[in-house]
């Protein structure tokens, strides 16, 4: 076989391969878009957050020195480091604010976990945003040391957009 | 035909042979996980357990769960990172889903291979078995 032949042989083998290629990018392709298929639980997520605040054992709630009493908040344990305890988030972008407010609107406490990415909430109303936020709201009585007292409790959350992860 | 240029000819034969078969067993394979659904099965599974754990450690009562995982998996709950890991046998790369964990709430829960699984939530203690 002659040199030129040889280079022209390589050239065609060259071309199947390419559309082979191309061929099985295309499958490909139209499998994934098949297989990205999301399961978006955004709100189910932070509803389920929320729930911990309100009813979740160990966490925040007062405790009558028989059991902790779901929906009656203790002011004492809405800081920083009960919730951290109780919101352990490790490998999760999740951010959340936890206000507690008098029923004339006070603002008693005021408790943001992990600020940095809670920040993110500037991007909340952009399209197609990275995060999730949804705010929860909720009449509770809460105990101050003395006495119990109706308060509201607001819960703003930032979640990594389910589509994103 | 001389023999150098037939033994070329063959080798490029024979190597367009080797990578198509190769491309198409790839293919095939990729395509038959999906079929079965194995993937997205894995996903919905590991993020259903992941809220079902963090759902138990909001209750304020106890709690006994049934859950049939439907084949299979091996289920494998790390509190170091968070991550309930759920894998077939035969995939080496589960699905990792990070919960959001109570501490205070003692978590008892080893390997486990198991097609059925059994959540018991008892005050602060939650315990997780095969069925």
């Amino acid at each position: 076989m002659k040199k030129g032949v040889i280079s022209a042989e390589v050239l065609v083998w060259l071309y199947r391969l390419l559309m082979l290629v191309f061929v099985v990018m295309f499958i490909y392709l139209i499998i994934n878009a098949y297989l990205t298929r999301s399961i978006d639980t955004n709100y189910l997520e932070a509803s389920v957050l929320f729930s911990r605040l309100i009813y979740g054992n160990n966490c925040i709630l007062y405790n009558n020195e028989i059991k902790d009493q779901p929906g009656i908040l203790d002011l004492n344990k809405i800081t920083e480091n009960d919730l951290n305890k109780c919101f352990s988030i490790k490998n999760r972008d999740i951010g959340f604010d936890v206000k507690l407010l008098s029923d004339d609107g006070q603002v008693l406490k005021d408790v943001i976990i992990n600020k940095d990415f809670f920040d993110l909430n500037v991007a909340c109303n952009i399209k197609r945003s990275r995060v999730y936020c949804d705010n929860f709201r909720d009449y509770i009585l809460y105990y101050d040391g003395t006495e119990f007292l109706a308060g509201v409790l607001t819960f703003e959350v930032v979640i990594a957009n389910e589509q994103k992860r | 035909m001389e023999k150098r240029g037939a033994i070329t000819e063959t080798s490029f034969a024979i190597f367009g042979i080797f990578a198509v078969a190769l491309i198409l067993v790839v293919l095939i394979n990729y395509i038959n996980n999906i079929s079965n659904d194995n993937d997205f099965k894995q996903r919905y599974i590991v993020r259903d357990n992941g809220l079902l754990l963090e759902t138990m450690q909001n209750s304020p009562g106890d709690i006994f769960v049934d859950y049939k995982l439907g084949n299979v998996y091996q289920y494998i709950i790390n509190r170091d990172d968070n991550s309930i890991l759920i894998k077939s046998k035969n995939i080496e790369i589960g699905k990792k889903y990070f919960f959001v964990d109570n501490k205070l709430i003692q978590l008892n829960s080893r390997l486990l291979e198991t097609d059925y699984l059994i959540f018991e939530k008892n005050e602060s203690k939650i315990d997780i078995r095969g069925g």
